[in-house]
């Protein structure tokens, strides 16, 4: 059975628009144009139990919008959504015990209190028992190794102490279900790091089924397995992230640098040549055309150094938002 | 979820709002000393403001300075009860929620918003000393006056009120879910006010409108009447009828408001 089913839903905003200045103010008290946005249009995907998904797209993709509509706090215009065996529209209680959102910038731990009050809050609104509370706190807050801190004023922590707090607190239920929207956002490396390892140890060990949206390519390819891009409210993508990189990683890149002055007209004969200036360049090869290239290259070129990599993640799914997929 | 589970429920999460609430209230001393001396003051002004005027005469519209004296007491108490729960709760902060998008965390917890919203931002500590002034202001008017008094009866009719004030105030609120209005709370505020006057000074459509409609005669005037045993049975009737009237349209107009609630952002 799918943890997550979503079948051609569509959402639709309406929003008003206002003229410049204080003219257009006026005018807007009495008549205003009433526009839509259409945040989503027709997307339909699954998810299975214990899935770890990248949801990821632009800003105004309908990522964010998505994650709402499958957490209940939006009723989708058009189309039918089941997660965990409820229909989010119900908003039933069962139903929001059986999920958990992250949203990176927003929180929901109590800034002048320590984060242990909060997580108590939690245990009382979630109807935690008290047996599994205790252990659920002493495992998560010993995989974030956070025990110190948990008594300590909210407001006080790191950005990415707070972070790790957040997620412990919607963890403490033990959902089916986790929905994370951007959880490394403003983190340092080392943060992020440490987020990563601690999301993909539990979802190893829970089986939760998680999706995850973020800007960040490193979360995507550290954690997913399967990748789904959306841009402008459509799904340009929704396969494995190894498929992603096979189907449009199509070129290597070859940056190299030269003892003395090569001519640009010799080095576009090897391949696409991307930048160029005498002594650097950057060239974009055919996989398959590459071996022969690179060999051409240092037989017959002055080669200070060579690197070879394949096009990122990133770079890809910048080619799908803008359609050169 | 069975009513005595929910209620135990509802009360456990209420208790514990009512702690972690105490303990942010502590870390703002002088909040908390600037609105009492502000509810002393306006308490003490409002009795001379109605003792310089029964110097002149000795009943406005029916209503004796002692009974007065009661409304005063009641405005403020029933203003201090609900300013401790369900005002200054979800319902009062609903649009900077709104345009913060923090509605969205409340809408994944596992709890009924509208009676979350009574004990989210309790207040034990600011809201005790309004209430215990109003109590002594109560005390002090039923004290000189030479009615009889029915205490059990007014108390029954507080809670009355107290339940319409709630309702009215979920029907405010909900209009956040069609335009963000930050001034709802003020009209709530504003309108509450004409409940500080007996209900008789107002005569025609407008005692009708402050019965029915803006039902501040139900929440004010109606427990003092019930206290000195005046309370016609139709009074109570039409309070009953408003209760349920409010009731029932404060659900609608929030159902209708969740289901449209567009959240922030895409």
């Amino acid at each position: 059975m799918n943890a997550i089913t979503i079948k051609n839903v569509s959402k639709t905003f309406t929003y008003h628009k206002k003229a410049e200045g204080l003219r257009g103010s006026v005018k807007a008290l009495f008549r205003r144009e009433k526009l839509k946005k259409e945040a989503v249009k027709d997307i339909s995907f699954s998810l299975k139990k214990g899935e770890f998904v990248g949801f990821v797209g632009p800003n105004g993709a309908g990522k964010t919008t998505t994650l709402k509509m499958l957490s209940g706090i939006l009723y989708p215009t058009l189309g039918e959504i089941s997660v965990a065996g409820f229909d989010p529209r119900k908003r039933q209680n069962e139903f929001k015990k059986r999920i958990s959102i992250v949203m990176g910038q927003k929180s929901q731990l109590w800034p002048i209190l320590p984060a242990i009050e909060t997580f108590r809050l939690l245990q009382k609104i979630y109807e935690v028992p008290e047996k599994d509370y205790q252990r659920r706190l002493k495992e998560l807050t010993d995989l974030f190794d956070v025990g110190d801190i948990l008594n300590t004023q909210v407001r006080k922590l790191s950005l990415g102490q707070r972070m790790k707090c957040e997620i412990i607190a919607s963890l403490l239920h033990n959902p089916d279900v986790l929905f994370l929207d951007e959880p490394t956002i403003g983190l340092d490396i080392i943060a992020q790091k440490k987020i990563r390892e601690f999301l993909k140890d539990y979802n190893q060990k829970s089986k939760t089924t998680i999706i995850l949206t973020s800007h960040n390519m490193d979360d995507v390819q550290n954690l997913c397995e399967r990748l789904i891009v959306i841009n402008e409210g459509i799904i340009g993508y929704d396969g494995s992230l190894a498929g992603i990189i096979e189907e449009y990683s199509k070129d290597k890149i070859i940056k190299v640098q030269f003892v003395q002055k090569v001519a640009k007209k010799d080095l576009q004969l090897l391949g696409n040549l991307v930048s160029w200036d005498g002594y650097e360049a950057e060239l974009s090869i055919p996989k398959e055309l590459s071996q022969e290239a690179i060999g051409r290259l240092i037989s017959k070129f002055p080669v200070k150094d060579i690197n070879i990599s394949s096009v990122t993640l990133e770079e890809i799914i910048t080619d799908i938002f803008n359609g050169k997929g | 979820m069975a009513l005595n589970i929910r209620l135990k429920k509802e009360f456990s999460l209420a208790i514990i709002h009512l702690k972690l609430n105490t303990m942010v209230r502590m870390e703002d001393k002088i909040t908390f000393l600037f609105m009492n001396v502000g509810i002393i003051i306006r308490i003490i002004l409002v009795v001379i403001f109605f003792q310089a005027i029964y110097t002149k005469v000795n009943v406005i519209g029916g209503w004796s300075y002692a009974e007065v004296l009661v409304l005063v007491g009641t405005w403020e108490l029933i203003n201090a009860i609900a300013w401790a729960t369900f005002f200054r709760g979800g319902f009062r902060r609903m649009p900077g929620f709104m345009r913060r998008g923090e509605l969205d965390s409340l809408l994944v917890r596992p709890v009924n918003l509208k009676t979350y919203f009574i004990y989210d931002n309790n207040d034990i500590l600011f809201g005790s000393l309004p209430i215990i002034f109003a109590v002594i202001l109560i005390m002090y008017g039923a004290s000189i006056s030479s009615m009889d008094i029915n205490l059990p009866y007014y108390l029954f009719i507080i809670l009355f009120a107290l339940i319409i004030q709630y309702f009215f105030v979920i029907i405010l609120s909900s209009i956040n879910f069609w335009t963000i209005v930050e001034q709802t709370m003020h009209l709530f505020i504003n309108t509450m006010r004409l409940g500080r006057y007996p209900i008789t000074i107002y005569k025609g459509i407008a005692r009708t409108a402050l019965t029915v409609l803006v039902p501040v005669a139900c929440i004010y005037s109606f427990p003092v009447q019930a206290l000195f045993g005046k309370l016609k049975i139709t009074d109570l009737g039409i309070m009953f009828g408003v209760l349920i009237c409010f009731y029932l349209l404060s659900n609608y107009i929030w159902n209708i408001g969740l289901r449209r609630y567009e959240s922030t952002g895409y």
